[in-house]
Protein backbone atom coordinates (compact mmCIF):
# COMPACT_ATOMS: atom_id res chain seq x y z
CA UNK A 1 0.00 0.00 0.00
CA UNK A 2 1.28 3.30 -0.90
CA UNK A 3 0.44 6.32 0.93
CA UNK A 4 -2.09 8.74 -0.57
CA UNK A 5 -0.41 11.35 -3.06
CA UNK A 6 -0.73 15.29 -2.49
CA UNK A 7 -0.18 17.37 -5.01
CA UNK A 8 2.84 20.30 -4.75
CA UNK A 9 3.76 23.68 -6.38
CA UNK A 10 7.90 23.58 -6.30
CA UNK A 11 9.13 26.61 -6.98
CA UNK A 12 12.74 26.61 -9.27
CA UNK A 13 15.79 29.04 -9.29
CA UNK A 14 17.42 29.75 -12.74
CA UNK A 15 21.04 28.78 -10.92
CA UNK A 16 20.40 25.47 -12.47
CA UNK A 17 18.58 24.27 -16.18
CA UNK A 18 14.97 23.17 -14.99
CA UNK A 19 14.86 19.75 -16.29
CA UNK A 20 17.91 19.01 -14.09
CA UNK A 21 15.82 19.96 -11.09
CA UNK A 22 12.83 17.99 -12.32
CA UNK A 23 15.29 14.64 -12.99
CA UNK A 24 16.15 15.17 -9.15
CA UNK A 25 12.07 15.86 -7.81
CA UNK A 26 11.76 12.58 -9.60
CA UNK A 27 13.84 11.28 -7.86
CA UNK A 28 13.04 12.50 -4.52
CA UNK A 29 9.37 10.72 -5.88
CA UNK A 30 7.58 13.39 -7.63
CA UNK A 31 5.42 12.36 -10.29
CA UNK A 32 5.67 15.49 -12.64
CA UNK A 33 2.09 16.67 -13.87
CA UNK A 34 3.43 20.22 -15.36
CA UNK A 35 6.79 21.69 -16.24
CA UNK A 36 6.41 25.24 -16.18
CA UNK A 37 9.33 26.02 -18.39
CA UNK A 38 8.72 29.83 -18.89
CA UNK A 39 8.24 30.92 -14.68
CA UNK A 40 10.47 28.00 -13.14
CA UNK A 41 7.78 25.91 -11.58
CA UNK A 42 6.78 22.31 -11.53
CA UNK A 43 3.63 20.45 -10.16
CA UNK A 44 3.00 17.60 -9.44
CA UNK A 45 2.14 14.48 -6.77
CA UNK A 46 4.44 12.96 -4.30
CA UNK A 47 3.70 11.53 -0.69
CA UNK A 48 3.67 13.93 2.10
CA UNK A 49 7.10 12.26 3.51
CA UNK A 50 8.59 13.62 0.01
CA UNK A 51 8.28 17.28 0.65
CA UNK A 52 11.85 17.19 2.58
CA UNK A 53 13.64 15.32 -0.22
CA UNK A 54 12.30 17.52 -2.73
CA UNK A 55 13.00 20.63 -0.70
CA UNK A 56 16.56 19.38 -0.61
CA UNK A 57 17.11 18.98 -4.05
CA UNK A 58 19.56 21.87 -5.69
CA UNK A 59 18.12 24.67 -7.37
CA UNK A 60 14.58 24.11 -5.57
CA UNK A 61 13.64 27.83 -3.63
CA UNK A 62 10.24 26.67 -2.52
CA UNK A 63 7.76 23.28 -2.31
CA UNK A 64 4.86 23.98 -1.29
CA UNK A 65 1.10 22.12 -1.28
CA UNK A 66 -1.48 23.11 -4.49
CA UNK A 67 -4.04 25.30 -2.74
CA UNK A 68 -7.82 25.71 -4.16
CA UNK A 69 -8.97 28.88 -6.22
CA UNK A 70 -12.58 29.40 -5.85
CA UNK A 71 -14.60 32.29 -7.45
CA UNK A 72 -17.76 31.12 -6.43
CA UNK A 73 -20.60 30.04 -8.59
CA UNK A 74 -22.72 31.33 -10.69
CA UNK A 75 -25.45 33.35 -9.62
CA UNK A 76 -22.86 35.34 -6.74
CA UNK A 77 -23.30 38.98 -6.58
CA UNK A 78 -19.68 40.05 -5.63
CA UNK A 79 -16.53 38.42 -7.56
CA UNK B 1 -32.92 27.96 -12.52
CA UNK B 2 -33.29 29.04 -15.96
CA UNK B 3 -35.76 27.61 -18.62
CA UNK B 4 -35.76 29.72 -21.83
CA UNK B 5 -39.04 29.39 -23.71
CA UNK B 6 -37.63 26.20 -25.37
CA UNK B 7 -40.43 26.04 -27.81
CA UNK B 8 -39.12 29.30 -29.84
CA UNK B 9 -39.02 29.50 -33.34
CA UNK B 10 -37.95 25.79 -34.02
CA UNK B 11 -39.88 24.34 -36.96
CA UNK B 12 -37.29 22.10 -38.43
CA UNK B 13 -36.98 18.57 -37.78
CA UNK B 14 -33.05 18.02 -37.33
CA UNK B 15 -31.56 14.79 -36.51
CA UNK B 16 -29.13 15.48 -33.57
CA UNK B 17 -26.03 13.77 -36.42
CA UNK B 18 -27.62 16.30 -38.94
CA UNK B 19 -24.50 18.29 -39.91
CA UNK B 20 -24.14 21.99 -38.81
CA UNK B 21 -24.51 22.95 -42.28
CA UNK B 22 -27.85 21.66 -42.20
CA UNK B 23 -28.91 23.51 -39.33
CA UNK B 24 -27.89 26.55 -40.53
CA UNK B 25 -29.79 26.24 -43.78
CA UNK B 26 -32.89 25.44 -41.55
CA UNK B 27 -31.88 28.29 -39.54
CA UNK B 28 -31.55 30.47 -42.46
CA UNK B 29 -34.75 28.69 -44.60
CA UNK B 30 -37.10 29.72 -40.93
CA UNK B 31 -35.68 33.41 -41.34
CA UNK B 32 -34.13 32.86 -37.95
CA UNK B 33 -31.83 35.50 -36.77
CA UNK B 34 -31.73 33.88 -33.01
CA UNK B 35 -28.69 31.37 -33.71
CA UNK B 36 -30.89 28.82 -32.18
CA UNK B 37 -29.63 25.92 -33.68
CA UNK B 38 -33.01 23.62 -33.17
CA UNK B 39 -31.22 21.04 -30.77
CA UNK B 40 -31.22 21.47 -26.88
CA UNK B 41 -28.93 22.01 -24.04
CA UNK B 42 -30.11 20.13 -20.81
CA UNK B 43 -27.57 20.49 -17.77
CA UNK B 44 -27.36 18.62 -15.44
CA UNK B 45 -26.27 19.79 -10.87
CA UNK B 46 -23.25 19.42 -10.03
CA UNK B 47 -23.06 15.46 -9.04
CA UNK B 48 -26.11 14.49 -10.93
CA UNK B 49 -25.25 13.41 -13.74
CA UNK B 50 -25.93 9.86 -13.46
CA UNK B 51 -29.41 10.91 -12.30
CA UNK B 52 -29.53 13.16 -15.12
CA UNK B 53 -28.50 10.72 -17.59
CA UNK B 54 -31.03 8.36 -16.36
CA UNK B 55 -34.24 10.84 -16.41
CA UNK B 56 -33.45 11.28 -19.88
CA UNK B 57 -33.24 7.80 -20.49
CA UNK B 58 -36.62 7.51 -18.73
CA UNK B 59 -38.23 9.83 -21.30
CA UNK B 60 -37.08 7.37 -24.19
CA UNK B 61 -34.41 9.33 -25.10
CA UNK B 62 -31.31 7.19 -27.39
CA UNK B 63 -28.78 8.36 -25.86
CA UNK B 64 -25.35 8.28 -26.66
CA UNK B 65 -22.05 9.20 -24.12
CA UNK B 66 -18.53 10.83 -25.30
CA UNK B 67 -17.01 8.48 -23.19
CA UNK B 68 -18.00 5.90 -25.95
CA UNK B 69 -15.15 7.99 -28.45
CA UNK B 70 -11.06 7.89 -28.40
CA UNK B 71 -10.25 10.84 -26.15
CA UNK B 72 -14.00 12.30 -25.37
CA UNK B 73 -13.76 13.62 -29.09
CA UNK B 74 -17.34 12.74 -29.45
CA UNK B 75 -18.84 13.57 -33.08
CA UNK B 76 -21.75 14.60 -33.58
CA UNK B 77 -21.81 13.16 -37.49
CA UNK B 78 -21.08 9.82 -35.57
CA UNK B 79 -23.84 9.10 -33.14
CA UNK B 80 -26.16 6.64 -35.40
CA UNK B 81 -30.00 6.71 -34.34
CA UNK B 82 -29.15 8.47 -30.68
CA UNK B 83 -31.26 11.36 -30.31
CA UNK B 84 -29.19 12.63 -27.02
CA UNK B 85 -25.45 12.80 -26.52
CA UNK B 86 -24.01 13.52 -22.81
CA UNK B 87 -20.96 15.38 -22.37
CA UNK B 88 -19.97 13.89 -18.70
CA UNK B 89 -17.15 16.36 -18.44
CA UNK B 90 -19.58 19.44 -18.85
CA UNK B 91 -21.75 17.79 -17.21
CA UNK B 92 -24.32 18.61 -20.11
CA UNK B 93 -25.91 16.72 -23.29
CA UNK B 94 -27.38 17.92 -26.46
CA UNK B 95 -30.97 16.57 -27.57
CA UNK B 96 -32.38 16.45 -31.28
CA UNK B 97 -35.05 19.18 -31.91
CA UNK B 98 -37.44 16.55 -32.46
CA UNK B 99 -37.40 14.17 -29.83
CA UNK B 100 -37.29 17.12 -27.35
CA UNK B 101 -40.68 18.69 -29.04
CA UNK B 102 -42.07 14.68 -29.31
CA UNK B 103 -41.40 13.95 -25.85
CA UNK B 104 -42.34 17.48 -24.59
CA UNK B 105 -39.22 17.89 -22.55
CA UNK B 106 -39.85 21.46 -22.14
CA UNK B 107 -42.06 20.42 -19.13
CA UNK B 108 -39.10 18.49 -17.56
CA UNK B 109 -38.92 19.34 -14.06
CA UNK B 110 -36.22 21.77 -13.00
CA UNK B 111 -37.00 21.89 -9.23
CA UNK B 112 -34.49 21.72 -6.86
CA UNK B 113 -34.92 17.75 -6.80
CA UNK B 114 -34.62 17.19 -9.87
CA UNK B 115 -30.98 16.21 -11.35
CA UNK B 116 -31.71 19.03 -14.48
CA UNK B 117 -30.22 22.42 -13.96
CA UNK B 118 -30.96 23.87 -17.15
CA UNK B 119 -33.00 23.24 -20.54
CA UNK B 120 -32.12 25.72 -23.21
CA UNK B 121 -31.91 26.20 -26.73
CA UNK B 122 -28.68 25.21 -28.45
CA UNK B 123 -26.87 27.87 -30.41
CA UNK B 124 -24.31 28.34 -33.26
CA UNK B 125 -20.87 29.26 -32.17
CA UNK B 126 -18.82 31.39 -34.68
CA UNK B 127 -14.81 32.10 -33.45
CA UNK B 128 -11.81 33.69 -35.36
CA UNK B 129 -9.70 30.56 -33.97
CA UNK B 130 -8.38 27.92 -36.67
CA UNK B 131 -10.64 25.00 -36.26
CA UNK B 132 -13.36 27.24 -36.62
CA UNK B 133 -12.74 28.32 -40.65
CA UNK B 134 -14.33 25.97 -42.07
CA UNK B 135 -17.62 27.37 -40.20
CA UNK B 136 -16.21 30.62 -41.44
CA UNK B 137 -16.37 30.08 -44.95
CA UNK B 138 -19.64 28.34 -44.59
CA UNK B 139 -21.17 31.18 -42.93
CA UNK B 140 -19.73 33.05 -45.87
CA UNK B 141 -20.98 30.65 -48.56
CA UNK B 142 -24.63 30.82 -46.82
CA UNK B 143 -24.84 34.72 -47.12
CA UNK B 144 -23.88 34.55 -50.17
CA UNK B 145 -27.10 32.22 -51.00
CA UNK B 146 -29.13 33.55 -48.78
CA UNK B 147 -28.34 37.19 -50.89
CA UNK B 148 -28.85 35.41 -54.38
CA UNK B 149 -32.02 34.24 -52.87
CA UNK B 150 -32.82 37.61 -51.65
CA UNK B 151 -33.58 36.83 -48.33
CA UNK B 152 -30.84 38.36 -46.30
CA UNK B 153 -31.94 40.69 -43.79
CA UNK B 154 -30.66 44.66 -43.91
CA UNK B 155 -27.23 44.11 -42.55
CA UNK B 156 -26.34 46.21 -39.61
CA UNK B 157 -24.53 49.42 -40.39
CA UNK B 158 -20.87 49.14 -40.06
CA UNK B 159 -20.23 53.13 -38.99
CA UNK B 160 -18.73 53.49 -35.94
CA UNK B 161 -21.14 54.94 -33.58
CA UNK B 162 -19.51 57.96 -31.15
CA UNK B 163 -20.25 56.64 -27.91
CA UNK B 164 -21.01 59.89 -26.48
CA UNK B 165 -24.45 58.96 -28.11
CA UNK B 166 -25.16 55.57 -26.90
CA UNK B 167 -23.40 56.41 -23.58
CA UNK B 168 -20.80 53.92 -22.20
CA UNK B 169 -20.79 52.14 -18.61
CA UNK B 170 -19.83 54.48 -15.37
CA UNK B 171 -16.44 52.72 -15.37
CA UNK B 172 -15.35 53.74 -18.64
CA UNK B 173 -16.21 57.21 -17.91
CA UNK B 174 -14.54 57.22 -14.53
CA UNK B 175 -10.96 55.28 -16.42
CA UNK B 176 -11.61 58.09 -19.64
CA UNK B 177 -12.16 55.63 -21.87
CA UNK B 178 -13.93 56.74 -24.48
CA UNK B 179 -12.02 60.56 -24.86
CA UNK B 180 -8.77 58.29 -25.86
CA UNK B 181 -7.71 57.82 -29.06
CA UNK B 182 -5.99 54.43 -28.58
CA UNK B 183 -7.64 50.93 -29.26
CA UNK B 184 -5.12 48.47 -28.11
CA UNK B 185 -5.11 47.99 -31.64
CA UNK B 186 -2.44 44.79 -31.84
CA UNK B 187 -1.91 43.98 -28.15
CA UNK B 188 -2.06 40.42 -26.60
CA UNK B 189 -4.18 40.71 -23.53
CA UNK B 190 -4.46 37.45 -21.79
CA UNK B 191 -7.51 36.85 -19.25
CA UNK B 192 -6.92 33.73 -17.28
CA UNK B 193 -10.36 33.08 -16.09
CA UNK B 194 -13.36 30.91 -16.29
CA UNK B 195 -13.15 30.69 -20.33
CA UNK B 196 -15.20 32.41 -22.77
CA UNK B 197 -18.39 32.83 -24.84
CA UNK B 198 -16.57 32.21 -28.07
CA UNK B 199 -19.88 32.89 -30.10
CA UNK B 200 -21.12 35.83 -28.03
CA UNK B 201 -22.22 38.61 -31.09
CA UNK B 202 -20.15 41.68 -29.33
CA UNK B 203 -17.11 39.48 -30.35
CA UNK B 204 -17.86 38.61 -33.63
CA UNK B 205 -14.94 38.97 -36.07
CA UNK B 206 -12.64 38.99 -32.95
CA UNK B 207 -9.45 37.01 -33.03
CA UNK B 208 -9.31 34.18 -30.16
CA UNK B 209 -6.56 32.16 -28.72
CA UNK B 210 -7.28 29.45 -26.54
CA UNK B 211 -6.05 27.21 -23.95
CA UNK B 212 -7.75 25.22 -21.31
CA UNK B 213 -6.08 24.21 -18.44
CA UNK B 214 -8.92 22.77 -16.26
CA UNK B 215 -10.19 19.80 -18.49
CA UNK B 216 -13.37 21.57 -19.76
CA UNK B 217 -13.45 23.32 -22.92
CA UNK B 218 -12.87 27.17 -23.45
CA UNK B 219 -16.70 27.67 -23.71
CA UNK B 220 -17.22 29.99 -20.53
CA UNK B 221 -20.31 28.23 -18.96
CA UNK B 222 -20.46 30.14 -15.98
CA UNK B 223 -19.96 33.86 -16.81
CA UNK B 224 -17.24 35.31 -15.02
CA UNK B 225 -14.83 35.13 -17.27
CA UNK B 226 -16.75 36.19 -20.26
CA UNK B 227 -17.44 39.61 -18.00
CA UNK B 228 -14.03 40.18 -17.02
CA UNK B 229 -12.77 39.83 -20.90
CA UNK B 230 -15.55 41.61 -22.19
CA UNK B 231 -14.42 44.77 -19.43
CA UNK B 232 -10.90 44.52 -21.01
CA UNK B 233 -11.36 43.91 -24.78
CA UNK B 234 -15.24 44.53 -25.24
CA UNK B 235 -16.28 46.29 -28.35
CA UNK B 236 -16.54 50.14 -29.18
CA UNK B 237 -20.00 50.39 -30.02
CA UNK B 238 -22.13 47.17 -29.20
CA UNK B 239 -25.38 46.98 -31.45
CA UNK B 240 -28.42 48.73 -30.27
CA UNK B 241 -28.70 50.92 -27.05
CA UNK B 242 -26.04 48.76 -25.41
CA UNK B 243 -23.97 51.25 -23.85
CA UNK B 244 -19.93 50.93 -24.40
CA UNK B 245 -18.25 48.55 -21.59
CA UNK B 246 -15.25 47.35 -23.58
CA UNK B 247 -11.72 49.43 -23.33
CA UNK B 248 -9.31 47.17 -25.60
CA UNK B 249 -11.59 47.38 -28.53
CA UNK B 250 -8.70 45.77 -31.49
CA UNK B 251 -6.90 44.07 -29.09
CA UNK B 252 -5.97 40.03 -29.56
CA UNK B 253 -7.66 38.31 -26.79
CA UNK B 254 -6.24 35.05 -24.77
CA UNK B 255 -8.49 33.61 -23.32
CA UNK B 256 -6.79 31.29 -20.66
CA UNK B 257 -9.58 28.96 -18.81
CA UNK B 258 -7.85 28.26 -15.54
CA UNK B 259 -11.06 27.74 -13.56
CA UNK B 260 -13.93 24.82 -14.49
CA UNK B 261 -17.81 26.11 -15.28
CA UNK B 262 -18.00 25.80 -11.30
CA UNK B 263 -15.28 29.06 -10.67
CA UNK B 264 -13.20 26.57 -8.63
CA UNK B 265 -9.57 25.48 -9.59
CA UNK B 266 -6.19 25.45 -7.90
CA UNK B 267 -2.72 26.58 -7.88
CA UNK B 268 -1.50 24.07 -10.32
CA UNK B 269 -3.70 25.68 -13.17
CA UNK B 270 -3.50 28.72 -12.81
CA UNK B 271 0.32 28.68 -13.03
CA UNK B 272 -0.19 26.48 -15.90
CA UNK B 273 -1.85 29.44 -17.45
CA UNK B 274 0.53 31.71 -16.69
CA UNK B 275 2.96 29.78 -18.27
CA UNK B 276 0.76 29.76 -21.68
CA UNK B 277 0.17 33.37 -21.28
CA UNK B 278 3.74 34.37 -20.81
CA UNK B 279 4.86 31.68 -23.20
CA UNK B 280 2.39 33.62 -25.82
CA UNK B 281 3.87 36.69 -25.08
CA UNK B 282 0.87 39.11 -23.60
CA UNK B 283 2.28 42.43 -22.61
CA UNK B 284 -0.78 42.15 -20.55
CA UNK B 285 -1.81 39.37 -18.49
CA UNK B 286 -5.31 39.75 -16.62
CA UNK B 287 -6.05 37.37 -13.27
CA UNK B 288 -9.18 38.11 -11.59
CA UNK B 289 -8.98 35.14 -8.89
CA UNK B 290 -7.36 34.41 -5.77
CA UNK B 291 -7.71 33.09 -2.20
CA UNK B 292 -6.72 34.72 1.23
CA UNK B 293 -3.17 33.24 1.21
CA UNK B 294 0.06 34.73 2.59
CA UNK B 295 2.71 35.44 -0.71
CA UNK B 296 3.62 31.87 -2.98
CA UNK B 297 6.91 31.58 -3.95
CA UNK B 298 5.60 30.19 -7.21
CA UNK B 299 3.12 33.41 -8.29
CA UNK B 300 6.15 36.01 -7.44
CA UNK B 301 8.84 33.94 -9.69
CA UNK B 302 5.56 33.73 -12.37
CA UNK B 303 5.33 37.51 -12.01
CA UNK B 304 8.94 37.80 -12.28
CA UNK B 305 9.77 36.15 -14.59
CA UNK B 306 6.72 38.21 -16.64
CA UNK B 307 8.69 41.39 -15.98
CA UNK B 308 11.73 40.16 -17.27
CA UNK B 309 10.03 39.34 -20.65
CA UNK B 310 8.20 42.72 -20.91
CA UNK B 311 4.72 41.64 -19.60
CA UNK B 312 2.54 42.54 -17.06
CA UNK B 313 0.46 40.65 -14.77
CA UNK B 314 -2.32 42.63 -13.14
CA UNK B 315 -4.48 40.65 -10.43
CA UNK B 316 -7.64 41.44 -7.86
CA UNK B 317 -6.59 41.92 -4.52
CA UNK B 318 -9.74 40.26 -3.11
CA UNK B 319 -12.96 40.40 -1.76
CA UNK B 320 -12.66 39.24 1.87
CA UNK B 321 -12.15 42.88 3.17
CA UNK B 322 -8.84 41.52 4.66
CA UNK B 323 -5.56 41.66 3.59
CA UNK B 324 -4.75 41.49 0.04
CA UNK B 325 -4.68 37.63 -1.40
CA UNK B 326 -2.46 35.67 -3.61
CA UNK B 327 -1.58 36.13 -6.37
CA UNK B 328 -2.09 39.82 -5.71
CA UNK B 329 0.42 39.74 -2.67
CA UNK B 330 3.05 38.87 -4.61
CA UNK B 331 5.53 42.07 -5.12
CA UNK B 332 6.26 41.30 -8.90
CA UNK B 333 2.15 41.29 -9.38
CA UNK B 334 0.42 44.26 -9.73
CA UNK B 335 -2.71 44.08 -7.08
CA UNK B 336 -5.93 45.93 -8.04
CA UNK B 337 -8.78 47.51 -5.06
CA UNK B 338 -12.29 48.02 -6.14
CA UNK B 339 -13.87 51.28 -6.44
CA UNK B 340 -17.71 52.43 -6.23
CA UNK B 341 -18.96 55.26 -8.07
CA UNK B 342 -18.48 57.76 -5.93
CA UNK B 343 -14.56 56.65 -6.38
CA UNK B 344 -14.65 55.51 -2.45
CA UNK B 345 -13.01 52.18 -1.71
CA UNK B 346 -16.05 49.24 -1.95
CA UNK B 347 -16.34 47.44 1.49
CA UNK B 348 -15.70 44.40 -0.01
CA UNK B 349 -12.25 45.31 -1.07
CA UNK B 350 -8.56 43.59 0.39
CA UNK B 351 -6.34 46.28 1.67
CA UNK B 352 -2.43 46.44 2.33
CA UNK B 353 -0.79 45.91 -0.70
CA UNK B 354 -2.45 47.55 -3.79
CA UNK B 355 -0.38 49.56 -6.20
CA UNK B 356 -3.95 50.55 -8.12
CA UNK B 357 -7.78 51.19 -7.87
CA UNK B 358 -10.45 50.83 -10.93
CA UNK B 359 -14.10 50.59 -11.05
CA UNK B 360 -15.46 47.49 -9.41
CA UNK B 361 -19.26 48.24 -8.35
CA UNK B 362 -21.97 47.41 -10.22
CA UNK B 363 -20.10 46.91 -13.58
CA UNK B 364 -22.18 45.74 -16.63
CA UNK B 365 -19.94 43.54 -19.00
CA UNK B 366 -20.95 40.97 -21.20
CA UNK B 367 -22.29 37.21 -20.29
CA UNK B 368 -22.73 34.20 -21.81
CA UNK B 369 -25.60 33.91 -24.25
CA UNK B 370 -28.81 33.75 -24.33
CA UNK B 371 -28.04 36.19 -20.85
CA UNK B 372 -25.97 38.54 -22.74
CA UNK B 373 -25.40 41.20 -20.73
CA UNK B 374 -24.83 41.45 -16.57
CA UNK B 375 -24.03 44.05 -13.78
CA UNK B 376 -22.02 42.55 -11.22
CA UNK B 377 -19.41 43.68 -8.52
CA UNK B 378 -16.26 42.90 -7.49
CA UNK B 379 -12.10 43.23 -7.56
CA UNK B 380 -12.69 40.67 -10.36
CA UNK B 381 -14.25 43.57 -12.08
CA UNK B 382 -12.08 46.16 -11.48
CA UNK B 383 -8.97 44.14 -12.83
CA UNK B 384 -9.72 44.01 -16.31
CA UNK B 385 -9.89 47.81 -16.03
CA UNK B 386 -6.78 48.21 -15.37
CA UNK B 387 -5.92 45.69 -17.75
CA UNK B 388 -7.36 47.54 -20.77
CA UNK B 389 -6.23 50.61 -20.22
CA UNK B 390 -2.32 48.74 -19.65
CA UNK B 391 -3.33 47.75 -23.43
CA UNK B 392 -4.32 50.85 -24.47
CA UNK B 393 -1.04 52.44 -23.00
CA UNK B 394 0.96 49.63 -24.71
CA UNK B 395 -0.16 50.87 -28.01
CA UNK B 396 1.56 54.30 -27.15
CA UNK B 397 4.72 52.82 -27.10
CA UNK B 398 6.94 49.50 -27.24
CA UNK B 399 8.45 50.88 -24.48
CA UNK B 400 6.05 50.76 -22.35
CA UNK B 401 6.46 47.13 -21.33
CA UNK B 402 6.22 44.96 -17.88
CA UNK B 403 8.28 47.25 -15.23
CA UNK B 404 7.41 50.38 -17.33
CA UNK B 405 4.08 49.61 -18.16
CA UNK B 406 3.62 49.15 -14.09
CA UNK B 407 5.13 52.67 -13.34
CA UNK B 408 3.21 54.32 -16.77
CA UNK B 409 0.05 53.02 -14.78
CA UNK B 410 0.77 54.46 -12.02
CA UNK B 411 1.91 57.53 -12.62
CA UNK B 412 -1.05 58.48 -14.85
CA UNK B 413 -3.56 57.24 -11.97
CA UNK B 414 -5.89 60.01 -10.46
CA UNK B 415 -5.15 60.69 -7.38
CA UNK B 416 -8.18 60.04 -4.65
CA UNK B 417 -8.19 61.46 -0.85
CA UNK B 418 -7.63 57.77 0.85
CA UNK B 419 -4.68 55.77 1.64
CA UNK B 420 -2.21 53.86 -0.52
CA UNK B 421 -2.93 50.66 1.57
CA UNK B 422 -6.92 51.23 0.34
CA UNK B 423 -6.32 52.56 -3.82
CA UNK B 424 -2.91 52.58 -3.92
CA UNK B 425 -1.72 55.69 -6.79
CA UNK B 426 -5.54 56.38 -7.52
CA UNK B 427 -8.28 55.22 -9.77
CA UNK B 428 -6.36 53.69 -13.07
CA UNK B 429 -6.72 56.06 -16.48
CA UNK B 430 -6.64 56.02 -20.36
CA UNK B 431 -4.35 57.41 -22.66
CA UNK B 432 -5.59 60.85 -24.21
Amino acid sequence: MSMPNKHWIITASEDRPLRDIVKDLEGAGLTVGEINDEIQSVTGSAAEEAAEKMRAVKGVVDVTPDEPIDIGPPGSDTW
Amino acid sequence: MAKKDPNSKNGGEQRLSAPVEELLAAALERGDDSLETGRYIVTFKEDALDSGVKSLREQGLRIADTRDFEEQAARLDAVGDADTLVFPEVGAAVISGGSFRERNLAAMDVSDESPVETIEPEYFAFAENDQDRYLQGFRRAVETIALDLGTERERELDEEVDPAVVGATWGLIACKVPPSSRTGLGIKVAVLDTGMDLGHADFAGRSFTTGTFVGQPVQDLHGHGTHCIGTACGPKAPAGATPRYGIGYRTLIFVGKVLSNSGSGSTASVLAGMNWAIANRCPVISMSLGAQTPVQAAYTQAGAQALAKGLLIIAAAGNASSTTGAPANSPTIMSVASLDQNLSPSNFSNFGKIEIAAPGRDVFSSWPRPTRYRTISGTSMATPHVAGCASLWAQTSPALRGAALWKKLQVSAKPLPFPPSRVGKGLVQAPA
